[in-house]
C-alpha cells in the first residue's frame, strides 16, 4: 500500500506539460515584486522603515544578507532595493528566469525582514510564489530566455508540472486557513453577518469612508460576508474538482456535476470578484494582484491551448 | 545537473523534498482561534471580546453563559496554539530563510472599536490636530503614514505591546523641526467606535471616544524644546 502510494506520488510529480500557466504566474509575480517596492519608493518610507536614518538601528536576525553587509545604511538598503527591482523586472521578462526568481526571493526576504513590524500578508503570498518559481520552468515560454534558446518568444517545450500543482495547493491553503480563522460570530452564518460592514469602517484599511452607503445597502454587505466565508472555508473543494477531472472515467453523480460545470471556472470567477472588491474598497497594497498571480495555475497548458484554438476557430 | 536528473534515485529524492515542502506549508497553515500575542486574560476582558462570547452563548442557546463560552474558547485557543507551535517548530528555519512562512490570519473578526492615528501640537496655548488618519486636511506626514508598510507598522503599534519609543521620538523630532513655534506634542491613537447601521443611516458621525497616548511608555504631553535643544550645537 505504502509502496503503491509512493509510486503514485512519484508518477504525479514526474508529469510534464507546456509552460504557459507558469509563465503567466511568473509575469504576474514579477509585477508583484516591483509594485510592492514601487508603492513605497517615492515617499521616502524606505529610509524611515528600513534604514538607520529612520527607525531601524539593527536589522532582524533573519535579514542575514543585510547583517552580512553591516548596518542597514541608506546606501546599502537602496542598493538592495534597486537590485530587487531589476530582478523583479528580469522575472517579468523571463531573462535568466530562475536566477532572477532566486535573487528576488532572497533580496525581498531580506528587505522585509529588516523591520519585521511593517510586514503585510502579501509578503508571504509573494515569497511562497517566488520560492516555487525558483524551481518552475516558467521561463520556457513567453520570455527572453525562450527567445535566446529557440529564436521565438513562445515555445511548446514541456516543463515539470509539479510546481503548478503546488501553487494550486498553496492557494487552497491560503483561503482555507484564513477562512477557518474567521471564527467571530459576525462572520459565521447564523448570526447577523456584519463582518464586512464593520471591516469597511476601519480607518487603517478602508480606502474610502463608505459607511453611510454600506449601511443603506446593508444586505449586500451581509451577502459579501456570507460568500466570503463560505468560499474560503470550502476552498478544498477545488482540490476535489481536480481529483474529479483526473478520474473523469469513473462514474458518480458528484463527479459528473463538478466536471460538467467546470467548478474551477466558477471558483475563479468568485475569487477574482472578491479580490477586485478588496482592491477597490480597501487599502491592502498589492495583496489582490499578488494572490491572483496564482490563478493562471488553475488550468493546464493543454487547456489554455484548447481554449485558444476554440477562440481562433470562432 | 542533467546527469543527476538521469539517476534512478532522483525521482525519489525530488518526491521526498516536495513532500517535505507540502508538510511544512500545511503545518504552517494550521488555524488558531487567536494568535499568541492576544492570549492574555486582559485582552479577553476587552468589551468587544466579551460581546463576542455573549453572541456565541446566545447562538448556542440552552443554558450557555458567556463565561462558559469564554472558558471553553480559552482552553480551545490554548490547545490549538500549542498544537500549531509544535507542528511548526521543526520548520521554523525553513519558513524564515526560504520565504515559505504561512501567515493567513486575515480579518478574523470585525473590529468594533477601531483606532486611528493622531498627532496634536500646541502652539501659544492652543492645541491643533496636525495629522488624523483618513483626513485630507489634517495630513502632516501623511505621505509616510498613509503608505502601505507604514500603516502595517501603525496597526501593530495600535493593538500590540511593541516598543514604540523609537517611533515616538522620530515623530517628535520631525515636529520640533517642522513646527518651530510649537511648544508641546501629543502622539497616539483615538478610539473611533464603528457606527451601527441605524446610526450611519441617520447620518450621525462617529464620535471619538478617547485619545490614548499615556500607554506609549512616556508622558502624555511632551515639550518639543527638548528635541530642539538636543539638536542645537
Amino acid at each position: 500500500m505504502i509502496t503503491r502510494s509512493w509510486q503514485g506520488w512519484i508518477n504525479l510529480l514526474s508529469r510534464t506539460e507546456g509552460a504557459e500557466p507558469l509563465a503567466a504566474c511568473r509575469i504576474m509575480a514579477g509585477i508583484g515584486v516591483m509594485s510592492s517596492l514601487a508603492i513605497i519608493i517615492p515617499s521616502g518610507v524606505i529610509n524611515i522603515l528600513w534604514t538607520r536614518e529612520g527607525l531601524v538601528w539593527y536589522a532582524s536576525e533573519h535579514a542575514w544578507l543585510v547583517n552580512l553587509l553591516g548596518e542597514p545604511s541608506p546606501a546599502k538598503v537602496w542598493t538592495l532595493v534597486g537590485i530587487t527591482m531589476v530582478a523583479g523586472c528580469g522575472l517579468l521578462v523571463g531573462f535568466f528566469t530562475r536566477v532572477c526568481a532566486l535573487l528576488s526571493l532572497i533580496l525581498f526576504l531580506n528587505l522585509i525582514h529588516i523591520n519585521p513590524s511593517d510586514g503585510s500578508a502579501y509578503d508571504s503570498v509573494l515569497t511562497n510564489q517566488l520560492f516555487l518559481l525558483v524551481f518552475a520552468g516558467s521561463g520556457a515560454t513567453w520570455s527572453v530566455d525562450c527567445r535566446r534558446r529557440t529564436g521565438k518568444w513562445s515555445s511548446l517545450d514541456p516543463v515539470p508540472a509539479w510546481p503548478r500543482y503546488i501553487m494550486i495547493f498553496q492557494l487552497v491553503l491560503i483561503y482555507f486557513s484564513t477562512g477557518l480563522q474567521k471564527v467571530s460570530a459576525d462572520w459565521i452564518p447564523g448570526g447577523d453577518l456584519s463582518a464586512v460592514y464593520y471591516i469597511l469602517q476601519d480607518p487603517f484599511w478602508r480606502r474610502f469612508d463608505v459607511t453611510e452607503l454600506t449601511a443603506r445597502w446593508y444586505p449586500l454587505t451581509q451577502f459579501g460576508t456570507l460568500v466570503t466565508w463560505l468560499w474560503e472555508v470550502t476552498a478544498p473543494l477545488l482540490l476535489l474538482a481536480f481529483y474529479f477531472r483526473a478520474t473523469r472515467n469513473r462514474k458518480s453523480l458528484l463527479r459528473g456535476l463538478f466536471n460538467k460545470v467546470d467548478f474551477r471556472l466558477w471558483w475563479a470567477v468568485i475569487g477574482i470578484t472578491f479580490h477586485v472588491c478588496i482592491h477597490l474598497l480597501m487599502r491592502v497594497g498589492p495583496f489582490s494582484w499578488i494572490t491572483l498571480s496564482y490563478y493562471p495555475a488553475l488550468w493546464s497548458a493543454r487547456e489554455w491551448r484548447r481554449r485558444k484554438r476554440q477562440k481562433d476557430a470562432k | 545537473m542533467k546527469a543527476i536528473f538521469a539517476k534512478p534515485w532522483w525521482p525519489h529524492l525530488r518526491a521526498a523534498l516536495i513532500l517535505f515542502h507540502v508538510i511544512a506549508i500545511t503545518a504552517g497553515s494550521i488555524p488558531v482561534l487567536v494568535d499568541e500575542r492576544a492570549m492574555t486574560k486582559d485582552a479577553w476582558q476587552d468589551p468587544v471580546a466579551q460581546e463576542e462570547f455573549e453572541k456565541w452563548a446566545e447562538r448556542l442557546g440552552g443554558d450557555w453563559t458567556a463565561q462558559e463560552v469564554e472558558l471553553i474558547a480559552w482552553s480551545l485557543a490554548n490547545g490549538l496554539l500549542d498544537f500549531q507551535s509544535a507542528a511548526k517548530a521543526p520548520f521554523e528555519p525553513y519558513y524564515d530563510y526560504l520565504g515559505t512562512r504561512q501567515r493567513w490570519r486575515m480579518f478574523p473578526a470585525a473590529v468594533k472599536n477601531p483606532k486611528r492615528f493622531r498627532i496634536d501640537i500646541q502652539t501659544d496655548g492652543k492645541w491643533e490636530t496636525v495629522y488624523l488618519m483618513g483626513s485630507k486636511e489634517k495630513s502632516w506626514l501623511a505621505d509616510y503614514f498613509d503608505r502601505d508598510r507604514f500603516r502595517s507598522l501603525l496597526n501593530l503599534m495600535a493593538w500590540e505591546s511593541i516598543d514604540r519609543t523609537g517611533f515616538r521620538m522620530w515623530v517628535m523630532a520631525q515636529a520640533a523641526d517642522q513646527f518651530p513655534h510649537a511648544d508641546y506634542i501629543k502622539v497616539g491613537f483615538e478610539v473611533l467606535p464603528a457606527l451601527k447601521k441605524t446610526e450611519a443611516i441617520a447620518g450621525n458621525p462617529p464620535i471619538p471616544r478617547s485619545f490614548s497616548t499615556g500607554d506609549w511608555g512616556g508622558p502624555e504631553i511632551v515639550p518639543l524644546h527638548i528635541f530642539r535643544e538636543h539638536r542645537s550645537p
